[in-house]
């Protein structure tokens, strides 16, 4: 080895630190890379974890005897629904999406996600919507409905007060961050894998979290949708829940619980993930049946959304549907099983090794096999009517997201901590940590299932003495602690380590994935050159491969020209497709996150002018981001590659933007499909829908709105399939047309609105057109807006035949609009009349 | 299989789960309110149902978790990777694919019987008395609708005759439960649940609001007697006369 | 119809099972509130006929499905990347566990009446 490719890597990683490298000091809130944005979830959610078991503490010293008054209900009502909402909401979620973010760009050999701003604004809108959240707890207004939140108890009549504002608002708020990052994880892991990486070539953890990306964009949307709608009757009147005026509070339980079950998986797939990932390395073999694990977590996605109702079976409805759902329920366990015979093969036939994450890795498979199993018996209806929302649930659902979640998670938080710090943790210190946690856990919670089956109902502040329940009680809240002393000791190992931990080296576990070729902790820009990865288990086919990457023996390890760039790739085979090139540093998520929690704020102390400003004010930061992209000086103003590299993906028409784009409207369409079942739920169910005798919108402005917009989308894709051709004649004009032509079709729609006699407050059903009006009008509106910037664009020579991927990343938003524009004509017109006399 | 002999089995089951619960499985689920303490015939099917499932669950935890631990600490042969292939197939499609289904299918096959016989069918041979619950922050109001009698948190039944409970709510969602009758049902303003249930010992049960409803949610609590069909005529009359 | 060999079939399946468990519950209700039978009719109704064929025919078009795929990917040598016949072969197994899905949640109603 001569003098120069010894020195070569201290010079590459120099050059790499210029365009990559994070700023310190208050310019660290621009920071958007994938690695330090990941870090930053994982620590935030932490603390929240902490907050929500302080709270847990709190509850099970009161209910520790029979009859004490340590607490009262109103506390005690607080400090439930918080701390369910705290740990689903702000700790499980980003946890698992920090990890993610973290990961799955050096799993799949790229150096950043493809939406890096993006990675940004969603850490800022989940700290700042967290916050609001749980300043009510500071200022003793916390919401106290409990985690499902429940109408007609949340509505304005029963829980006056912002308490509950605080819960729609600032959930809707973090949802924003979990929707993005769904998006942007979809959207990079199928299109920024490192060259050759094809889709039965990627490790299992990138597998399970693309189904959980997935599962995020469309579980979400339905309660987002729900916390509109409640927000909207609370804070305006319009009476979507509300029995007396045409609504009905089930329809809050479909919503929240179409959301809520996918939830479960959302949080537990990941988990699995880490499993299949952790077992291999730990039994040195390749995983046994990497299809089959691939099936189940596949199945495991789409089936967990066909349980929602398995949550309600005590509403009264029929049977058979029950039955539905109870068998549903009981498919689910055939992808559980598969997995773990997997994993259970994979240690039978390979040779297993022992440490610290093993000892999680068997406690995962204790708790969480038990809280499965109780899982099938609650999804029998009849045992179901039994012990449903008593403390036997409590115990189940411990079971399995403890099981399921926390012990995976922190066996990879072990895995993974040489990785994040470059130092291995103490043996004996995490063996302590472990067992205490363990005991802990289960004496808390196995006897609870007792408690419940005695009669105890959840989301009681205190009971009388003499029913059985007081030494099952007392047993569970010293479990409780013991449990929580295993956690201080965890967090003890962990924050020794980073001091006294000794070096881990390369690779310390023998892993065979390719994030532990960085270098650990690792670099912003996690590998010099991007090695090409034709196999499932890199690192074990080509050991030397740390070396050679930061050598600079990979392709694109260019850097003179500026730019953050990593490879865009074919779906399924992993082909290098285009250059894909990231934007850097920038305030505007920040400021952008900022201003909407002015907004959230503002929305809920009910000052409805700042709201508007605000919402003015994000929409033009918003605008701006977007106006840094393609050939703008900030982003990529020339577009010379090396010779033979295809080229950068501003100068295609298959851009990561465009993929972006569908999958938001996936997440879009999912709201809008949430809406649909929402008015047809309330037509069929609803017990005092009430229709008016003359239809609310008139017929044919309403068809005139919709071919003028028909005619705009229609125009658009005329322009870009003349862009494709390599025509860009009169682009500018023609896309100021469609703008033109979009307006017209925005204020007819508005005109409609204003004059239609909807009386939103006093009926359901013209509560519910509003809202599809509302839909409808963002769209369109929206879609003007950015064609219009298309147009300046366009101008400012930002976008042209040479960078025309813009252009193509709006197609879909056109037609989109379109399609939920005559959808929702059709339902709004057409239901009443095919419902005749009804 | 007797009751005493399930008893055995789950005793023997629970071993490895700690000697702290074989103490409280033992120390008897009876109770006011408890579900494993049934006296009548929908609570009783339940909890059999229960003890089945737990004698049955406890024993496939075991068994996965001995699998596990002596797959961890077996030294195995060496073999090809064909080999190994082919006994991860037979894992897992033994392990996950047949022993679920088979699982699952003699679950379903007890279970959705026993879910349909708590169904308010039309009965052939008697009338079920029909009592209306009403739930409402945070008490049960309870109305005989033949006899004209209104009770406030108190429910006097018969013994051996089946009981229609219509449920509602004037105010938010709440859930009727007597777990020593039977499972629960919500009560849910707008709508009117019916429960079927029957009372076959005499005596004093407790029951709850199981639904989360506010602030009184921990005081919602409603008190059963259950009545020889003559004292629950006597009852009755006494009621009316007061 | 879709190639066996599309990415997308590693979804198709599954989406048509929720799609067809999404509708029936739907059509369910809908029934209920419409024109429900008498509750002595068992579970010899025109509601139940109506959805075991429906159950019938969506069983029978995922396994058709998957038969399709799974040929695709034994025949396999029209396309040479691996990453195809992955694809196809994955997709196979969830169409059918699309159909198994299906066909048991369907069969139910051959075990209870309607609308109780």
């Amino acid at each position: 080895m001569n003098e120069k490719t010894q020195k070569l890597p201290a010079r590459l990683h120099n050059d790499f630190m210029k365009v990559w490298g994070n700023p310190q000091g208050w310019r660290a809130l621009t920071i958007v890379n994938h690695t330090t944005i990941g870090i930053r979830f994982m620590v935030t959610g932490g603390v929240f974890f902490l907050i929500g078991g302080l709270l847990a503490m709190l509850m099970r010293t009161q209910l520790a005897l029979p009859e004490q008054e340590i607490i009262g209900p109103e506390l005690y009502n607080q400090l439930f629904t918080m701390h369910g909402t705290i740990m689903m909401f702000l700790f499980a979620v980003p946890m698992v999406e920090g990890l993610a973010l973290y990961l799955i760009p050096k799993m799949i050999g790229a150096r950043d996600l493809l939406f890096p701003r993006l990675s940004a604004f969603g850490y800022w809108c989940y700290l700042f919507g967290s916050i609001i959240l749980l300043s009510s707890l500071v200022l003793g207004i916390a919401p106290s409905a409990g985690w499902f939140v429940y109408t007609p108890l949340s509505n304005e009549v029963y829980s006056p007060g912002p308490n509950i504002d605080f819960w729609l608002l600032g959930i809707t708020f973090v949802e924003i961050s979990a929707v993005s990052a769904g998006v942007e994880l979809v959207v990079s892991i199928l299109r920024s894998r490192t060259s050759g990486m094809a889709l039965l070539h990627m490790p299992l953890f990138c597998w399970y979290i693309l189904v959980m990306a997935f599962m995020i964009v469309f579980g979400f949307p339905p309660l987002i949708l729900g916390s509109i709608l409640l927000e909207l009757e609370r804070a305006v009147g319009m009476p979507f829940f509300d029995i007396a005026r045409g609504g009905d509070p089930i329809l809050w339980q479909h919503l929240f619980w179409l959301f809520g079950h996918p939830e479960v998986y959302i949080i537990f797939l990941p988990a699995a993930g880490i499993v299949s990932t952790l077992i291999p390395v730990f039994a040195r073999r390749p995983i046994v049946g990497y299809r089959w694990v691939v099936l189940a977590a596949i199945s495991t996605g789409f089936i967990s959304f066909g349980l929602w109702v398995h949550h309600m079976f005590t509403i009264g409805i029929p049977q058979l549907a029950q039955a539905f759902f109870s068998v549903a329920s009981m498919l689910i366990a055939i992808p559980t099983g598969i997995q773990f015979f997997a994993w259970i093969a994979t240690l039978w036939t390979g040779r297993p090794v022992y440490h610290i994450p093993m000892l999680w890795l068997l406690g995962f498979l204790v708790i969480f096999l038990a809280g499965g199993l109780t899982g099938v018996m609650l999804a029998l209806v009849p045992f179901n009517w039994q012990v449903h929302d008593t403390h036997f649930v409590v115990a189940h659902l411990h079971y399995v997201i403890i099981g399921g979640m926390l012990f995976p998670l922190i066996a990879g938080l072990y895995y993974w901590l040489p990785h994040f710090s470059g130092r291995m943790p103490s043996d004996k210190l995490a063996r302590w940590g472990f067992w205490l946690t363990f005991i802990g856990f289960n004496m808390t919670f196995l006897i609870m299932h007792l408690t419940g089956l005695l009669g105890m109902p959840r989301r009681i502040y205190t009971y009388e003495a003499g029913l059985g329940w007081d030494l099952p009680n007392a047993v569970s809240s010293v479990g409780g602690f013991i449990l929580a002393m295993g956690i201080a000791m965890i967090l003890f190992d962990i924050i020794l380590h980073f001091r006294i931990g000794r070096p881990a080296g390369v690779n310390p576990w023998h892993a065979d994935t390719l994030e532990w070729a960085t270098s650990t902790p690792p670099q912003p820009y996690n590998f010099i050159s991007l090695p090409a990865d034709p196999t499932r288990h890199p690192m074990w086919t080509e050991t030397s491969l740390q070396a050679t990457i930061a050598e600079g023996r990979h392709t694109l390890s260019e850097i003179d020209h500026g730019r953050r760039e990593t490879w865009g790739s074919d779906p399924v085979t992993g082909k290098i497709r285009d250059i894909i090139h990231l934007p850097g540093n920038s305030w505007l998520p920040f400021y952008a996150a900022l201003v909407l929690s002015v907004l959230c704020i503002s929305l809920l102390i009910r000052t409805y002018e700042i709201a508007l400003i605000a919402l003015l004010i994000s929409l033009l930061l918003l605008l701006r981001w977007s106006w840094i992209n393609g050939a703008h000086p900030g982003a990529a103003p020339d577009a010379r590659v090396k010779p033979g590299y295809p080229p950068l993906h501003s100068r295609t028409f298959d851009s990561p933007g465009l993929w972006g784009m569908v999958v938001t409207l996936f997440s879009d369409g999912a709201l809008f499909l949430s809406l649909l079942f929402g008015w047809l739920y309330l037509w069929v169910i609803g017990p005092n829908w009430q229709v008016p005798d003359a239809a609310p919108l008139a017929w044919t402005t309403l068809v005139i709105a919709g071919v003028l917009l028909s005619g705009a989308a229609y125009w658009y894709r005329r322009v870009l399939q003349r862009l494709k051709a390599g025509d860009d004649h009169y682009l500018q004009y023609q896309l100021w047309g469609i703008t033109t032509l979009g307006l017209a079709h925005c204020c007819m729609l508005l005109w409609i609105w204003t004059t239609a006699p909807l009386m939103v407050t006093h009926t359901a059903h013209d509560a519910v057109i509003a809202v599809f009006l509302a839909y409808l009008l963002f769209h369109g509106g929206l879609a003007v807006i950015v064609t219009g910037l298309q147009a300046k664009r366009v101008a400012y020579g930002y976008v042209g035949k040479s960078v025309p991927y813009e252009v193509a990343v709006l197609e879909p938003w056109w037609l989109y609009t379109v399609g939920v524009f005559w959808i929702s004509l059709l339902v709004i017109l057409l239901l009443p009349s095919a419902w005749g006399g009804m | 299989m007797e009751p005493e002999a399930i008893w055995k089995t789950v005793i023997r089951s629970l071993a490895p789960l700690g000697l702290i619960n074989i103490f409280f499985f033992l120390g008897g689920c009876a109770g006011p309110q408890s579900a494993l303490d049934p006296s009548g015939p929908s609570a009783l099917a339940i909890a059999d149902l229960w003890w089945w499932m737990f004698g049955f669950s406890a024993a496939i935890l075991c068994i996965i978790v001995m699998l596990w631990l002596y797959a961890m600490w077996r030294k195995p042969p060496s073999m090809t990777e064909t080999e190994a292939y082919q006994i991860g197939n037979r894992w897992i499609i033994g392990g996950g694919l047949v022993l679920p289904i088979v699982s699952l299918t003699l679950l379903l096959s007890f279970g959705i019987p026993i879910g349909y016989r708590l169904l308010p069918l039309p009965l052939e041979d008697q009338n079920p008395l029909h009592i209306e619950v009403i739930g409402q922050q945070w008490w049960w109001e309870i109305r005989y609708v033949d006899a004209g009698i209104v009770t406030k948190n108190q429910l006097h039944l018969p013994v051996g005759r089946p009981v229609d409970i219509h449920v509602s709510s004037i105010d938010v969602i709440h859930s009727f439960w007597v777990p020593k009758l039977g499972g629960k049902i919500d009560a849910i303003p707008g709508r009117t649940n019916v429960l079927r249930l029957e009372a076959d010992t005499v005596g004093h049960f407790r029951g709850q609001c199981a639904e989360f409803c506010g602030k009184g949610h921990a005081e919602m609590i409603l008190f059963i007697e259950a009545h020889t069909p003559e004292s629950f005529v006597a009852w009755m009359e006494g009621y009316k006369h007061e | 119809m879709l190639s066996p060999f599309h990415p997308l079939q590693l979804a198709l399946g599954l989406v048509v099972w929720f799609t067809w468990f999404a509708l029936m519950y739907g059509a369910l209700a809908t029934a209920c509130a419409v024109a429900p039978p008498s509750a002595d009719q068992g579970t010899l109704t025109w509601i139940n006929v109506a959805l075991l064929i429906n159950t019938i025919v969506i069983t029978g078009l995922l396994l058709y499905w998957a038969s399709i795929c799974w040929r695709a990917a034994r025949a396999g040598n029209k396309r040479e990347n691996t990453s195809y016949l992955f694809i196809a072969k994955l997709g196979a197994s969830i169409n059918l566990v699309g159909a198994v899905a299906t066909f048991s949640l369907g069969g139910v109603v051959l075990l209870l009446p309607p609308c109780l």
